[in-house]
């Protein structure tokens, strides 16, 4: 059973930055085909309203990533050559190979005696990348960069009704440093791969290399419309996965760390869509200020970096000057879920950021 | 609560979501009517949301009806009216 407790690692900093394009779902409706009627049904139980995604092809993950970094490195005047490890969590890197963590290395001036590492996840990524930066704090590391996050738009077809919608662009920043105060935390993940083919993108890989076939556009019976290059999701089965796991895993991680619910401040679960949130909040007896919800409304589904989004958007004040004790969750692709307990204590946390395309975001 | 507060409940829910819905085959349901069939994925929610919503007025508390089956058209509960009907009574007796 993957439980795991740390307690000399420390969650500094956290920036997010989204895409500079706003869409809101008014706008591209006729896309999905949808009326009027089915509009306002789903503004109502998916949470749809607008989503931020990149105006350019060309602006990638780590674009979004580095920007935010450069503002923690700015913002606490931290030496970039004081970063010990980068981690890269995303399933939109920058080429296939090399691993986009040692690109951004050098573009972020980190000193080549840093461990850069990838670690290709989706929704439940900024667990398991967390989990990967406290372990190598106990391991003897002294400061580990985190960057989390997804060009999504990249992956979801323009018309695939089932998930376009959902989908936002973002990349967030986390820095987590080794403490001379003791913070208790704790993680659970789990894995199963029996669900892989729930969410995938069926083309690019070994298993079924990439042909021009794989560009052609497919009807299918739902209405929607995509290429065996874009993501697919089945959205029924991610449904009953996210039922059925969930809630036991809050269980199972209070339960690990001894504590009631009550014990939390804030439930920062990934921002999947509304009515799986309401659910989980209703379940839990949280109210909403305790599980905030309102991102996938109004900046989309942001993948890995939807947690650390969410406290960026909505908690940004309060955890810049306040201790408390939080969950985060994620689950999704894979099929893979987690969840953390540890607590935020005054740590650097500004607004979300816009990126601003500039020049160079070619290279 | 007793199965006709559940069936009123049931046929209030999908009223009210078929005036979106505007599904012939929903105007005059009864007991038989095939119901997961009829509801998209999204009509599915809306009826599960609805449900809950209703008994959670009545009950003060939150009864989750929504289960790791409510998706699969093989195994959901809300195949038909009646079945529905039958699986909330279920969960109203066991959690409510």
């Amino acid at each position: 059973m993957a439980k795991l407790k740390f307690n000399n690692a420390k969650i500094k900093a956290i920036v997010t930055t989204v895409g500079d394009k706003r869409v809101a779902i008014e706008e591209e409706a006729s896309n999905y085909g949808y009326d009027e009627r089915t509009l306002k049904r789903l503004k109502r139980s998916m949470g749809f309203e607008s989503r931020y995604i990149v105006s350019d092809k060309s602006i990638c993950t780590s674009n979004l990533c580095i920007e935010s970094a450069k503002d923690i490195f700015n913002s606490l005047s931290i030496d970039p050559k004081s970063i010990d490890a980068l981690i890269f969590v995303s399933q939109t890197p920058d080429y296939k190979a090399p691993s986009t963590a040692i690109i951004m290395q050098d573009r972020l001036g980190l000193s080549t005696d840093t461990i850069a590492y990838d670690i290709n996840l989706g929704c439940s990524g900024y667990i398991n990348g967390l989990l990967n930066a406290f372990m190598l704090i106990n391991s003897g590391l002294n400061r580990v960069l985190l960057c989390v996050g997804d060009i999504s738009s990249q992956f979801a077809y323009k018309e695939d009704k089932n998930l376009t919608p959902l989908m936002g662009d973002a990349g967030s920043a986390i820095l987590i440093d080794n403490s001379s105060n003791p913070i208790d935390s704790y993680f659970v993940l789990h894995s199963d791969g029996s669900g892989y083919e729930h969410l995938i993108i069926p083309s690019g890989g070994c298993r079924q290399p990439f042909t021009t076939e794989a560009l052609e556009i497919k009807s299918y019976e739902d209405g929607s419309k995509r290429r065996d290059i874009d993501m697919y999701m089945n959205g029924a089965e991610i449904f009953n996965f996210t039922i059925k796991v969930v809630p036991k895993m809050f269980e199972e991680i209070l339960e690990f760390a001894s504590l009631q619910k009550n014990d939390i401040d804030y439930y920062l679960l990934h921002q999947a869509n509304r009515y799986i949130l309401q659910n989980i909040a209703k379940r839990l007896d949280i109210d909403e200020d305790r599980l905030p919800m309102g991102t996938v409304t109004q900046y989309g589904n942001q993948n890995s970096a939807s947690i650390p989004g969410t406290i960026n958007a909505f908690l940004s004040k309060r955890v810049s000057s306040n201790r408390y004790r939080v969950i985060f969750a994620g689950f999704g692709i894979g099929l893979s879920w987690g969840a953390c307990i540890t607590e935020l204590d005054n740590i650097y946390a500004p607004k979300i950021k816009i990126y601003q395309p500039k020049q160079g975001d070619r290279e | 609560m007793n199965r006709e507060n559940i069936k009123e409940i049931v046929f209030s829910v999908i009223s009210s979501i078929n005036e979106e819905l505007n599904n012939q085959n929903l105007k005059d349901p009864t007991e038989d009517t095939l119901l997961f069939e009829e509801l998209d994925s999204m009509a599915v929610l809306d009826f599960v949301m609805g449900i809950e919503d209703e008994l959670q007025k009545l009950t003060n508390e939150y009864i989750q009806i929504a289960n790791e089956h409510t998706m699969d058209p093989n195994t959901t509960p809300f195949k038909s009216i009646k079945s529905s009907i039958d699986y909330i009574l279920s969960k109203v007796s066991q959690d409510g």
